[in-house]
Protein backbone atom coordinates (compact mmCIF):
# COMPACT_ATOMS: atom_id res chain seq x y z
CA UNK A 1 0.00 0.00 0.00
CA UNK A 2 3.01 2.34 0.72
CA UNK A 3 4.69 1.72 -2.76
CA UNK A 4 1.58 3.04 -4.83
CA UNK A 5 3.01 6.22 -6.45
CA UNK A 6 1.61 9.53 -5.25
CA UNK A 7 -0.11 11.75 -7.19
CA UNK A 8 2.03 14.91 -8.52
CA UNK A 9 2.46 17.02 -5.52
CA UNK A 10 4.17 20.42 -4.60
CA UNK A 11 7.64 19.29 -5.90
CA UNK A 12 6.26 18.96 -9.85
CA UNK A 13 5.21 23.05 -9.83
CA UNK A 14 7.16 25.97 -11.65
CA UNK A 15 7.17 28.59 -8.96
CA UNK A 16 4.00 30.56 -10.64
CA UNK A 17 2.39 33.84 -10.15
CA UNK A 18 -1.30 32.00 -9.32
CA UNK A 19 0.21 29.77 -7.00
CA UNK A 20 2.50 32.90 -5.38
CA UNK A 21 -1.00 35.27 -5.08
CA UNK A 22 -2.68 32.13 -3.08
CA UNK A 23 -0.09 31.51 -1.22
CA UNK A 24 0.33 34.52 0.18
CA UNK A 25 -3.14 34.76 0.54
CA UNK A 26 -3.06 31.77 3.21
CA UNK A 27 0.13 33.09 4.59
CA UNK A 28 -1.57 36.85 5.63
CA UNK A 29 -4.57 34.85 6.61
CA UNK A 30 -2.56 33.23 9.33
CA UNK A 31 -0.74 36.19 10.53
CA UNK A 32 -4.09 38.10 10.39
CA UNK A 33 -5.17 35.39 13.03
CA UNK A 34 -2.53 35.90 15.21
CA UNK A 35 -3.28 39.93 14.59
CA UNK A 36 -6.90 39.23 16.20
CA UNK A 37 -4.94 37.67 19.11
CA UNK A 38 -2.44 40.99 19.61
CA UNK A 39 -5.74 43.05 18.90
CA UNK A 40 -8.15 40.92 21.30
CA UNK A 41 -4.69 41.59 24.18
CA UNK A 42 -4.27 44.95 23.72
CA UNK A 43 -7.82 46.04 24.40
CA UNK A 44 -7.94 43.33 27.37
CA UNK A 45 -4.86 45.66 28.39
CA UNK A 46 -6.83 48.57 28.22
CA UNK A 47 -9.14 47.69 30.53
CA UNK A 48 -7.08 46.88 32.96
CA UNK A 49 -6.28 50.51 33.14
CA UNK A 50 -3.26 52.81 32.43
CA UNK A 51 -0.50 51.12 33.80
CA UNK A 52 -1.01 47.48 32.28
CA UNK A 53 -1.82 49.67 28.90
CA UNK A 54 1.38 52.03 28.97
CA UNK A 55 3.56 48.70 29.25
CA UNK A 56 1.90 46.85 26.27
CA UNK A 57 2.13 50.07 24.23
CA UNK A 58 6.35 50.36 24.60
CA UNK A 59 6.50 46.80 23.87
CA UNK A 60 4.69 47.73 20.74
CA UNK A 61 7.07 50.96 20.43
CA UNK A 62 10.13 48.23 20.59
CA UNK A 63 11.55 47.06 17.66
CA UNK A 64 9.85 43.80 17.58
CA UNK A 65 6.59 45.53 18.54
CA UNK A 66 6.99 47.93 15.19
CA UNK A 67 7.57 44.53 13.38
CA UNK A 68 5.06 43.11 14.14
CA UNK A 69 2.66 46.05 13.43
CA UNK A 70 4.19 46.66 9.92
CA UNK A 71 4.11 43.31 9.60
CA UNK A 72 0.18 42.98 10.54
CA UNK A 73 -0.95 46.40 8.58
CA UNK A 74 0.47 45.02 5.35
CA UNK A 75 -0.99 41.67 5.97
CA UNK A 76 -4.59 43.11 6.04
CA UNK A 77 -3.87 45.16 3.30
CA UNK A 78 -2.77 42.41 0.97
CA UNK A 79 -5.49 39.85 2.20
CA UNK A 80 -8.06 42.62 1.47
CA UNK A 81 -7.23 43.21 -2.09
CA UNK A 82 -6.29 39.58 -2.43
CA UNK A 83 -9.77 39.11 -1.21
CA UNK A 84 -11.40 41.03 -3.83
CA UNK A 85 -9.89 39.17 -6.38
CA UNK A 86 -11.21 35.87 -4.79
CA UNK A 87 -15.00 37.65 -4.09
CA UNK A 88 -14.24 38.00 -8.27
CA UNK A 89 -12.91 34.37 -9.18
CA UNK A 90 -15.60 32.95 -7.17
CA UNK A 91 -18.80 34.27 -9.33
CA UNK A 92 -17.04 32.17 -11.75
CA UNK A 93 -15.55 35.33 -13.65
CA UNK A 94 -11.63 35.77 -14.62
CA UNK A 95 -10.90 32.21 -14.54
CA UNK A 96 -8.69 31.61 -18.18
CA UNK A 97 -5.31 31.22 -17.63
CA UNK A 98 -4.91 34.76 -18.92
CA UNK A 99 -7.17 36.90 -17.37
CA UNK A 100 -6.31 34.96 -14.00
CA UNK A 101 -2.78 35.93 -14.52
CA UNK A 102 -3.91 39.53 -15.10
CA UNK A 103 -5.63 39.56 -11.94
CA UNK A 104 -3.13 38.27 -9.96
CA UNK A 105 -0.51 41.06 -11.31
CA UNK A 106 -3.02 43.23 -10.47
CA UNK A 107 -3.31 42.56 -7.19
CA UNK A 108 0.67 42.54 -6.40
CA UNK A 109 0.96 45.63 -8.06
CA UNK A 110 -2.15 47.08 -6.28
CA UNK A 111 -0.56 46.15 -2.63
CA UNK A 112 2.74 47.70 -3.80
CA UNK A 113 0.98 50.88 -4.52
CA UNK A 114 -0.94 51.43 -1.56
CA UNK A 115 1.69 49.69 0.69
CA UNK A 116 4.00 52.93 -0.11
CA UNK A 117 1.46 55.62 0.12
CA UNK A 118 -0.33 53.90 3.25
CA UNK A 119 3.14 53.54 5.13
CA UNK A 120 4.02 57.02 3.97
CA UNK A 121 0.93 58.26 5.90
CA UNK A 122 1.65 56.23 8.10
CA UNK A 123 5.36 57.31 8.93
CA UNK A 124 4.27 61.02 8.34
CA UNK A 125 1.78 61.12 10.57
CA UNK A 126 4.03 60.02 13.23
CA UNK A 127 2.13 56.73 14.31
CA UNK A 128 4.62 54.24 13.97
CA UNK B 1 -11.54 -8.52 -2.01
CA UNK B 2 -14.52 -6.32 -2.29
CA UNK B 3 -17.03 -7.44 -4.99
CA UNK B 4 -17.52 -3.46 -5.54
CA UNK B 5 -16.78 -1.62 -8.22
CA UNK B 6 -14.33 0.65 -8.20
CA UNK B 7 -17.12 3.64 -8.86
CA UNK B 8 -19.18 1.93 -5.77
CA UNK B 9 -16.45 2.19 -3.81
CA UNK B 10 -15.55 6.05 -3.95
CA UNK B 11 -19.63 7.42 -4.35
CA UNK B 12 -20.41 9.30 -1.26
CA UNK B 13 -16.74 9.69 -0.08
CA UNK B 14 -16.96 13.52 -1.57
CA UNK B 15 -17.97 16.57 0.10
CA UNK B 16 -21.18 16.23 2.52
CA UNK B 17 -21.75 19.39 3.92
CA UNK B 18 -20.13 22.98 4.78
CA UNK B 19 -20.53 24.69 1.43
CA UNK B 20 -22.65 27.22 4.30
CA UNK B 21 -18.84 28.09 5.55
CA UNK B 22 -18.01 28.99 2.19
CA UNK B 23 -21.02 31.56 1.76
CA UNK B 24 -20.03 32.56 5.76
CA UNK B 25 -16.31 33.45 4.69
CA UNK B 26 -17.85 35.43 1.94
CA UNK B 27 -20.10 36.97 3.78
CA UNK B 28 -18.01 38.10 6.50
CA UNK B 29 -15.37 39.12 4.25
CA UNK B 30 -17.74 41.75 2.47
CA UNK B 31 -18.40 42.71 5.86
CA UNK B 32 -14.85 43.34 6.84
CA UNK B 33 -13.96 44.75 4.29
CA UNK B 34 -16.59 47.53 5.23
CA UNK B 35 -14.70 47.66 8.25
CA UNK B 36 -11.00 47.48 7.53
CA UNK B 37 -11.74 51.11 5.49
CA UNK B 38 -12.76 52.36 8.89
CA UNK B 39 -10.00 50.93 10.93
CA UNK B 40 -6.94 51.42 8.51
CA UNK B 41 -7.89 55.49 8.78
CA UNK B 42 -8.14 54.72 12.48
CA UNK B 43 -4.91 52.31 12.53
CA UNK B 44 -2.92 55.11 10.63
CA UNK B 45 -4.69 58.66 12.23
CA UNK B 46 -5.43 58.07 15.48
CA UNK B 47 -3.22 58.72 18.93
CA UNK B 48 -2.68 55.60 20.64
CA UNK B 49 -2.34 57.10 24.18
CA UNK B 50 -4.42 55.31 26.77
CA UNK B 51 -6.44 58.02 27.25
CA UNK B 52 -7.19 59.02 24.06
CA UNK B 53 -8.23 55.21 23.21
CA UNK B 54 -10.00 54.88 26.12
CA UNK B 55 -12.03 57.81 26.00
CA UNK B 56 -12.70 57.13 22.22
CA UNK B 57 -14.01 53.51 22.93
CA UNK B 58 -16.37 55.24 25.40
CA UNK B 59 -18.40 56.09 22.44
CA UNK B 60 -21.31 54.10 21.37
CA UNK B 61 -19.26 55.17 17.53
CA UNK B 62 -16.33 53.63 18.13
CA UNK B 63 -16.97 50.60 20.46
CA UNK B 64 -19.81 49.35 18.11
CA UNK B 65 -17.64 49.25 14.87
CA UNK B 66 -14.59 47.32 17.31
CA UNK B 67 -17.19 45.15 18.87
CA UNK B 68 -18.80 44.14 15.00
CA UNK B 69 -14.93 43.87 13.83
CA UNK B 70 -14.13 41.86 16.69
CA UNK B 71 -17.04 39.21 16.34
CA UNK B 72 -16.66 39.30 11.95
CA UNK B 73 -12.62 38.78 12.65
CA UNK B 74 -13.47 35.71 15.06
CA UNK B 75 -15.79 34.17 12.48
CA UNK B 76 -13.76 34.72 9.59
CA UNK B 77 -10.66 33.74 11.34
CA UNK B 78 -12.17 30.42 12.15
CA UNK B 79 -13.56 29.42 8.96
CA UNK B 80 -10.27 30.18 7.20
CA UNK B 81 -8.00 28.51 9.89
CA UNK B 82 -10.41 25.85 9.29
CA UNK B 83 -9.66 25.41 5.66
CA UNK B 84 -5.99 25.33 6.38
CA UNK B 85 -6.99 22.04 9.22
CA UNK B 86 -8.88 20.62 7.04
CA UNK B 87 -6.12 20.79 3.63
CA UNK B 88 -3.00 19.60 6.03
CA UNK B 89 -4.47 17.41 8.96
CA UNK B 90 -5.81 14.02 7.67
CA UNK B 91 -5.40 11.87 10.96
CA UNK B 92 -9.47 11.24 11.89
CA UNK B 93 -8.79 12.02 16.16
CA UNK B 94 -6.30 14.83 14.92
CA UNK B 95 -8.72 16.73 13.18
CA UNK B 96 -11.11 16.62 15.06
CA UNK B 97 -9.26 17.96 18.11
CA UNK B 98 -7.79 20.07 15.84
CA UNK B 99 -10.54 21.65 14.42
CA UNK B 100 -12.44 21.66 17.94
CA UNK B 101 -9.44 23.35 20.11
CA UNK B 102 -9.31 26.66 17.06
CA UNK B 103 -13.47 26.61 17.64
CA UNK B 104 -13.05 27.28 21.15
CA UNK B 105 -9.88 29.28 21.32
CA UNK B 106 -12.00 31.46 19.36
CA UNK B 107 -14.75 31.58 21.29
CA UNK B 108 -12.85 32.51 23.98
CA UNK B 109 -10.70 35.20 22.07
CA UNK B 110 -14.30 36.64 20.71
CA UNK B 111 -15.46 36.66 24.53
CA UNK B 112 -12.28 38.47 26.37
CA UNK B 113 -12.34 40.92 23.57
CA UNK B 114 -16.30 42.06 23.75
CA UNK B 115 -15.83 41.58 28.21
CA UNK B 116 -12.86 44.10 27.85
CA UNK B 117 -15.14 46.20 25.40
CA UNK B 118 -17.76 46.23 27.48
CA UNK B 119 -15.99 46.48 30.79
CA UNK B 120 -14.09 50.19 29.22
CA UNK B 121 -17.80 51.25 27.90
CA UNK B 122 -19.02 50.51 31.03
CA UNK B 123 -17.09 52.45 33.36
CA UNK B 124 -17.44 55.76 31.98
CA UNK B 125 -21.69 55.01 32.18
CA UNK B 126 -21.52 53.88 35.66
Amino acid sequence: MNQRPLSPHLQVYRFGLGMTVSILHRATGIALSVGLLVGVFSLLMLSQGAGPYAHWVMLMNSPLGVVVRVGLFLSLLYHTLSGLRHLWLDTGRGLERAQARRSARWVLIGFATLAVVLMTVWISGGGL
Amino acid sequence: MSHRSPLGRVLGLGVHAGSHHWLQTKLTSIALLVWSIWFLKVWVSEDFSYYAVHAALQRPGAAIPMALGLALGAWHSYLGVRVVIEDYVHAKALKFASLLGLQLLHIAVAATGLVALVKIYVEAHL
